[in-house]
Protein backbone atom coordinates (compact mmCIF):
# COMPACT_ATOMS: atom_id res chain seq x y z
CA UNK A 1 0.00 0.00 0.00
CA UNK A 2 0.96 3.90 -0.56
CA UNK A 3 2.62 5.48 2.43
CA UNK A 4 0.72 8.31 3.49
CA UNK A 5 1.40 11.84 2.67
CA UNK A 6 4.22 13.27 4.91
CA UNK A 7 2.78 16.61 6.66
CA UNK A 8 5.27 18.50 7.76
CA UNK A 9 5.64 21.32 10.61
CA UNK A 10 3.50 24.11 8.60
CA UNK A 11 1.19 21.36 7.22
CA UNK A 12 -0.02 20.99 11.01
CA UNK A 13 -0.02 24.94 11.28
CA UNK A 14 -1.97 24.88 8.24
CA UNK A 15 -4.58 22.77 9.60
CA UNK A 16 -4.88 24.98 12.62
CA UNK A 17 -8.53 25.86 13.40
CA UNK A 18 -8.23 29.22 14.10
CA UNK A 19 -6.65 30.21 10.62
CA UNK A 20 -9.30 29.33 9.12
CA UNK A 21 -10.94 31.78 7.58
CA UNK A 22 -14.11 29.76 6.03
CA UNK A 23 -15.49 30.50 9.25
CA UNK A 24 -16.64 33.95 8.34
CA UNK A 25 -18.66 32.24 5.25
CA UNK A 26 -19.80 29.13 6.59
CA UNK A 27 -20.80 26.55 9.68
CA UNK A 28 -17.49 25.14 10.11
CA UNK A 29 -17.11 21.68 8.20
CA UNK A 30 -17.16 18.59 10.91
CA UNK A 31 -13.68 17.40 11.35
CA UNK A 32 -11.90 15.22 14.04
CA UNK A 33 -7.94 14.37 14.23
CA UNK A 34 -6.56 12.10 16.61
CA UNK A 35 -3.03 10.53 16.80
CA UNK A 36 -1.96 7.14 16.63
CA UNK A 37 1.18 4.77 16.13
CA UNK A 38 -0.26 1.68 14.79
CA UNK A 39 0.39 0.66 11.28
CA UNK A 40 -1.59 2.57 8.58
CA UNK A 41 -2.93 -0.88 7.33
CA UNK A 42 -4.37 -1.80 10.74
CA UNK A 43 -5.74 1.79 11.19
CA UNK A 44 -7.61 1.81 7.67
CA UNK A 45 -8.54 -1.80 8.64
CA UNK A 46 -10.42 -0.71 11.77
CA UNK A 47 -11.99 2.43 10.01
CA UNK A 48 -13.07 -0.18 7.29
CA UNK A 49 -14.26 -2.61 10.04
CA UNK A 50 -16.26 0.07 12.04
CA UNK A 51 -17.86 1.74 8.96
CA UNK A 52 -18.99 -1.25 7.33
CA UNK A 53 -17.27 -0.91 4.50
CA UNK A 54 -14.49 -1.24 2.01
CA UNK A 55 -13.20 2.21 0.71
CA UNK A 56 -12.32 5.07 2.95
CA UNK A 57 -14.10 7.47 1.43
CA UNK A 58 -17.62 5.78 2.60
CA UNK A 59 -21.16 5.83 2.74
CA UNK A 60 -23.55 3.79 4.80
CA UNK A 61 -27.29 4.62 4.63
CA UNK A 62 -28.42 5.56 8.01
CA UNK A 63 -31.92 6.44 9.48
CA UNK A 64 -31.73 9.99 7.75
CA UNK A 65 -30.61 9.41 4.43
CA UNK A 66 -27.00 8.46 3.44
CA UNK A 67 -24.26 9.49 5.99
CA UNK A 68 -20.80 9.73 3.74
CA UNK A 69 -17.46 10.03 5.79
CA UNK A 70 -13.82 10.51 4.67
CA UNK A 71 -10.63 9.77 6.31
CA UNK A 72 -7.11 10.78 5.67
CA UNK A 73 -4.38 9.19 7.21
CA UNK A 74 -0.72 11.38 7.57
CA UNK A 75 2.32 10.83 8.60
CA UNK A 76 4.03 12.64 11.43
CA UNK A 77 6.83 10.55 12.55
CA UNK A 78 8.17 7.03 11.61
CA UNK A 79 6.07 6.32 14.65
CA UNK A 80 3.33 8.45 14.23
CA UNK A 81 -0.08 9.21 11.93
CA UNK A 82 -2.55 11.99 11.94
CA UNK A 83 -5.87 10.65 10.96
CA UNK A 84 -8.11 13.39 10.01
CA UNK A 85 -11.88 12.04 9.90
CA UNK A 86 -14.74 14.37 8.32
CA UNK A 87 -18.14 14.29 6.96
CA UNK A 88 -19.11 14.53 3.81
CA UNK A 89 -22.80 14.40 3.53
CA UNK A 90 -25.37 13.22 5.45
CA UNK A 91 -27.04 14.16 8.52
CA UNK A 92 -24.80 16.20 11.12
CA UNK A 93 -26.47 14.64 14.46
CA UNK A 94 -25.90 11.39 12.98
CA UNK A 95 -22.25 11.88 12.26
CA UNK A 96 -21.53 12.75 15.54
CA UNK A 97 -23.05 9.46 17.24
CA UNK A 98 -21.46 7.83 14.54
CA UNK A 99 -18.02 9.22 15.74
CA UNK A 100 -19.33 9.01 19.71
CA UNK A 101 -20.34 5.82 19.51
CA UNK A 102 -18.70 3.55 17.08
CA UNK A 103 -15.76 5.57 15.79
CA UNK A 104 -14.34 5.99 19.28
CA UNK A 105 -15.14 2.70 20.64
CA UNK A 106 -13.44 0.94 17.55
CA UNK A 107 -10.25 3.34 17.50
CA UNK A 108 -9.79 3.25 21.10
CA UNK A 109 -6.78 0.37 20.83
CA UNK A 110 -5.24 2.09 18.05
CA UNK A 111 -5.05 5.66 19.67
CA UNK A 112 -2.47 7.68 21.24
CA UNK A 113 -4.02 8.96 25.20
CA UNK A 114 -7.41 10.22 24.52
CA UNK A 115 -9.70 10.84 21.57
CA UNK A 116 -10.45 14.45 21.45
CA UNK A 117 -13.52 15.76 23.84
CA UNK A 118 -16.83 15.73 21.39
CA UNK A 119 -17.52 19.08 19.90
CA UNK A 120 -19.32 21.66 21.44
CA UNK A 121 -22.44 21.77 19.29
CA UNK A 122 -22.79 25.70 19.42
CA UNK A 123 -19.46 26.28 18.19
CA UNK A 124 -21.09 24.34 14.73
CA UNK A 125 -23.08 26.10 13.22
CA UNK B 1 -39.83 77.89 -1.02
CA UNK B 2 -39.64 74.66 0.03
CA UNK B 3 -39.48 71.21 -2.12
CA UNK B 4 -38.63 68.03 -2.18
CA UNK B 5 -36.25 66.27 -4.39
CA UNK B 6 -36.18 62.47 -5.00
CA UNK B 7 -32.71 61.01 -4.33
CA UNK B 8 -31.21 57.71 -5.22
CA UNK B 9 -30.24 57.92 -1.88
CA UNK B 10 -33.51 56.86 -0.04
CA UNK B 11 -33.32 53.81 2.39
CA UNK B 12 -29.35 53.16 1.93
CA UNK B 13 -27.31 53.68 5.11
CA UNK B 14 -24.81 56.47 5.65
CA UNK B 15 -21.84 53.44 4.94
CA UNK B 16 -23.00 52.72 1.68
CA UNK B 17 -20.65 51.12 -1.02
CA UNK B 18 -20.07 53.42 -3.64
CA UNK B 19 -20.49 51.92 -7.05
CA UNK B 20 -17.20 53.26 -8.33
CA UNK B 21 -15.46 51.75 -5.50
CA UNK B 22 -16.85 48.71 -6.18
CA UNK B 23 -15.59 48.44 -10.12
CA UNK B 24 -12.50 49.46 -8.75
CA UNK B 25 -11.92 46.65 -6.25
CA UNK B 26 -13.00 44.50 -8.74
CA UNK B 27 -10.45 45.70 -11.06
CA UNK B 28 -7.70 45.11 -8.89
CA UNK B 29 -8.88 42.14 -6.87
CA UNK B 30 -9.79 38.64 -8.58
CA UNK B 31 -13.22 38.96 -7.50
CA UNK B 32 -16.15 40.55 -9.98
CA UNK B 33 -18.41 43.63 -9.41
CA UNK B 34 -20.76 41.18 -7.70
CA UNK B 35 -18.33 39.63 -5.18
CA UNK B 36 -17.42 42.77 -4.30
CA UNK B 37 -20.99 43.79 -3.36
CA UNK B 38 -21.38 40.56 -1.76
CA UNK B 39 -18.68 40.71 0.54
CA UNK B 40 -19.69 44.61 0.93
CA UNK B 41 -22.51 42.78 2.88
CA UNK B 42 -20.71 40.31 4.96
CA UNK B 43 -18.69 43.62 5.91
CA UNK B 44 -21.19 45.52 6.98
CA UNK B 45 -22.33 42.74 8.94
CA UNK B 46 -19.08 41.90 10.71
CA UNK B 47 -18.11 45.75 11.07
CA UNK B 48 -21.24 46.53 12.93
CA UNK B 49 -21.35 43.47 15.07
CA UNK B 50 -20.29 44.86 18.27
CA UNK B 51 -18.77 48.79 17.87
CA UNK B 52 -21.53 50.68 14.81
CA UNK B 53 -18.84 51.52 12.82
CA UNK B 54 -18.69 50.31 9.72
CA UNK B 55 -15.13 49.23 10.57
CA UNK B 56 -13.79 45.12 11.67
CA UNK B 57 -12.11 45.98 14.96
CA UNK B 58 -9.92 43.05 16.72
CA UNK B 59 -12.72 42.04 18.78
CA UNK B 60 -15.24 41.77 15.82
CA UNK B 61 -12.58 39.96 13.56
CA UNK B 62 -12.17 37.62 16.68
CA UNK B 63 -15.79 36.90 17.03
CA UNK B 64 -16.41 36.36 13.17
CA UNK B 65 -13.95 33.73 13.48
CA UNK B 66 -14.43 32.59 17.31
CA UNK B 67 -17.78 33.00 18.66
CA UNK B 68 -16.19 32.93 21.77
CA UNK B 69 -14.04 35.59 21.60
CA UNK B 70 -10.80 33.36 22.42
CA UNK B 71 -7.80 35.20 21.82
CA UNK B 72 -5.19 33.35 19.87
CA UNK B 73 -1.85 33.35 17.99
CA UNK B 74 -2.58 33.33 14.40
CA UNK B 75 -6.05 35.77 14.48
CA UNK B 76 -4.57 38.38 15.65
CA UNK B 77 -1.39 37.67 13.08
CA UNK B 78 -4.53 37.21 10.45
CA UNK B 79 -5.76 40.83 11.77
CA UNK B 80 -2.26 42.64 11.49
CA UNK B 81 -1.83 41.36 7.48
CA UNK B 82 -5.41 42.53 7.03
CA UNK B 83 -4.84 45.67 8.59
CA UNK B 84 -2.92 46.83 5.92
CA UNK B 85 -3.08 50.63 6.38
CA UNK B 86 -2.22 49.60 10.31
CA UNK B 87 -4.53 51.83 12.08
CA UNK B 88 -5.82 49.12 13.81
CA UNK B 89 -9.40 48.56 11.89
CA UNK B 90 -10.06 46.58 8.71
CA UNK B 91 -11.72 48.92 6.19
CA UNK B 92 -13.58 47.90 3.09
CA UNK B 93 -10.65 47.94 0.85
CA UNK B 94 -8.45 46.07 3.17
CA UNK B 95 -10.56 43.27 3.30
CA UNK B 96 -10.95 42.77 0.02
CA UNK B 97 -7.65 43.33 -1.11
CA UNK B 98 -6.99 40.67 1.72
CA UNK B 99 -9.43 38.06 1.18
CA UNK B 100 -8.77 38.61 -2.73
CA UNK B 101 -5.08 36.51 -1.59
CA UNK B 102 -7.40 33.77 -0.89
CA UNK B 103 -9.55 33.66 -4.21
CA UNK B 104 -7.97 30.20 -5.88
CA UNK B 105 -6.82 32.51 -8.80
CA UNK B 106 -5.05 34.93 -6.87
CA UNK B 107 -1.76 34.13 -7.96
CA UNK B 108 0.95 31.39 -5.82
CA UNK B 109 3.28 34.50 -5.47
CA UNK B 110 0.43 36.59 -3.10
CA UNK B 111 -0.95 33.46 -1.08
CA UNK B 112 3.32 32.70 -0.75
CA UNK B 113 3.89 35.89 -0.03
CA UNK B 114 1.09 36.49 2.83
CA UNK B 115 1.95 33.06 4.41
CA UNK B 116 5.11 34.09 5.42
CA UNK B 117 4.02 37.49 6.68
CA UNK B 118 1.70 35.52 8.42
CA UNK B 119 4.45 32.91 9.93
CA UNK B 120 7.17 35.87 10.85
CA UNK B 121 5.45 35.93 14.05
CA UNK B 122 7.62 39.00 15.12
CA UNK B 123 7.94 40.62 11.54
CA UNK B 124 12.35 40.29 11.49
CA UNK B 125 12.19 39.17 7.71
CA UNK B 126 12.78 35.31 8.97
CA UNK B 127 10.61 32.41 10.73
CA UNK B 128 13.12 31.54 13.39
CA UNK B 129 12.61 27.83 14.04
CA UNK B 130 11.96 28.67 17.83
CA UNK B 131 9.18 30.78 15.96
CA UNK B 132 8.10 27.69 14.38
CA UNK B 133 7.50 25.50 17.35
CA UNK B 134 5.75 28.29 18.84
CA UNK B 135 3.16 27.79 15.99
CA UNK B 136 3.37 23.81 16.52
CA UNK B 137 2.86 24.07 20.18
CA UNK B 138 -0.26 26.81 19.84
CA UNK B 139 -1.63 24.36 17.69
CA UNK B 140 -1.54 21.08 19.37
CA UNK B 141 -2.57 23.54 22.34
CA UNK B 142 -6.12 24.51 20.75
CA UNK B 143 -6.49 21.06 19.21
CA UNK B 144 -6.19 18.90 22.12
CA UNK B 145 -4.05 16.72 20.12
CA UNK B 146 -1.90 14.57 22.06
CA UNK B 147 2.05 14.67 20.35
CA UNK B 148 5.20 14.05 23.36
CA UNK B 149 7.32 16.92 22.95
CA UNK B 150 10.24 14.54 20.98
CA UNK B 151 7.87 14.06 18.50
CA UNK B 152 7.40 17.86 18.16
CA UNK B 153 11.25 18.33 18.26
CA UNK B 154 11.37 16.00 15.64
CA UNK B 155 8.87 17.12 13.19
CA UNK B 156 9.53 21.03 13.41
CA UNK B 157 14.06 19.88 13.18
CA UNK B 158 12.81 18.02 10.27
CA UNK B 159 10.48 20.84 8.35
CA UNK B 160 12.92 23.51 9.52
CA UNK B 161 16.24 21.91 8.27
CA UNK B 162 14.39 21.43 5.10
CA UNK B 163 13.59 24.51 4.69
CA UNK B 164 16.90 26.23 5.84
CA UNK B 165 18.71 25.18 2.46
CA UNK B 166 21.37 28.02 3.72
CA UNK B 167 21.80 26.83 7.21
CA UNK B 168 21.84 30.02 9.08
CA UNK B 169 18.90 29.11 11.37
CA UNK B 170 16.75 31.19 9.74
CA UNK B 171 13.92 31.18 6.76
CA UNK B 172 14.07 33.75 4.34
CA UNK B 173 11.45 34.88 2.23
CA UNK B 174 13.83 33.56 -0.69
CA UNK B 175 13.89 29.72 1.46
CA UNK B 176 10.40 29.86 1.69
CA UNK B 177 9.46 30.58 -1.61
CA UNK B 178 11.69 27.49 -2.40
CA UNK B 179 10.44 25.37 0.06
CA UNK B 180 6.84 25.92 -0.93
CA UNK B 181 7.47 24.80 -4.54
CA UNK B 182 8.25 21.66 -2.99
CA UNK B 183 5.49 21.28 -0.87
CA UNK B 184 2.53 22.90 -2.71
CA UNK B 185 0.36 21.80 0.25
CA UNK B 186 1.76 24.15 2.61
CA UNK B 187 -0.52 26.67 1.57
CA UNK B 188 -3.93 25.05 1.35
CA UNK B 189 -5.21 27.12 3.71
CA UNK B 190 -4.30 30.56 1.78
CA UNK B 191 -7.16 29.07 -0.86
CA UNK B 192 -11.00 29.81 0.17
CA UNK B 193 -12.75 27.77 -2.73
CA UNK B 194 -16.00 29.40 -2.85
CA UNK B 195 -14.67 32.66 -2.96
CA UNK B 196 -14.58 31.69 -6.98
CA UNK B 197 -18.54 31.85 -7.23
CA UNK B 198 -19.27 33.99 -3.96
CA UNK B 199 -22.79 35.09 -5.43
CA UNK B 200 -23.66 31.23 -6.21
CA UNK B 201 -22.62 30.01 -3.31
CA UNK B 202 -24.32 32.27 -0.88
CA UNK B 203 -27.72 32.78 -2.12
CA UNK B 204 -28.35 34.86 1.26
CA UNK B 205 -26.23 37.35 0.06
CA UNK B 206 -28.78 39.41 -1.80
CA UNK B 207 -27.66 41.34 -4.63
CA UNK B 208 -28.75 44.64 -4.66
CA UNK B 209 -26.93 45.93 -7.77
CA UNK B 210 -25.95 50.03 -7.30
CA UNK B 211 -24.00 49.51 -10.49
CA UNK B 212 -25.38 50.44 -13.57
CA UNK B 213 -24.10 49.87 -17.05
CA UNK B 214 -22.76 53.12 -17.36
CA UNK B 215 -20.26 52.87 -14.12
CA UNK B 216 -18.70 49.46 -15.73
CA UNK B 217 -17.37 51.39 -18.44
CA UNK B 218 -13.96 51.67 -17.83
Amino acid sequence: MRRPKSLNAFDIIASSLSFDLSRLFEERGERMHFMSGALVADIIAKLEEIAGMVSIEATRNGQKGALAISSKVFELTRELVMVQVCKKAGNTAEYRRFCDNELKAGMRGLVVDALPPPVDPDECC
Amino acid sequence: MMGCLPTKQVGRSTHSLNPREAVALAAETSFTVNEVEALYDLFRKLSNSIIKDGLIHKEEFHLALFRNKKTNLFVDRVFDLFDQKGNGVIEFDEFVRSLSVFHPDAPEEQKAGFAFKLYDLRQTGFIERHELKEMVLALLDESDLNITSDAVEMIVDRTFDQADTKGDERIDQEEWNEFVKNNPYVLRNMTLPYLKDLTMVFPSFVIHSEVSEADMVA
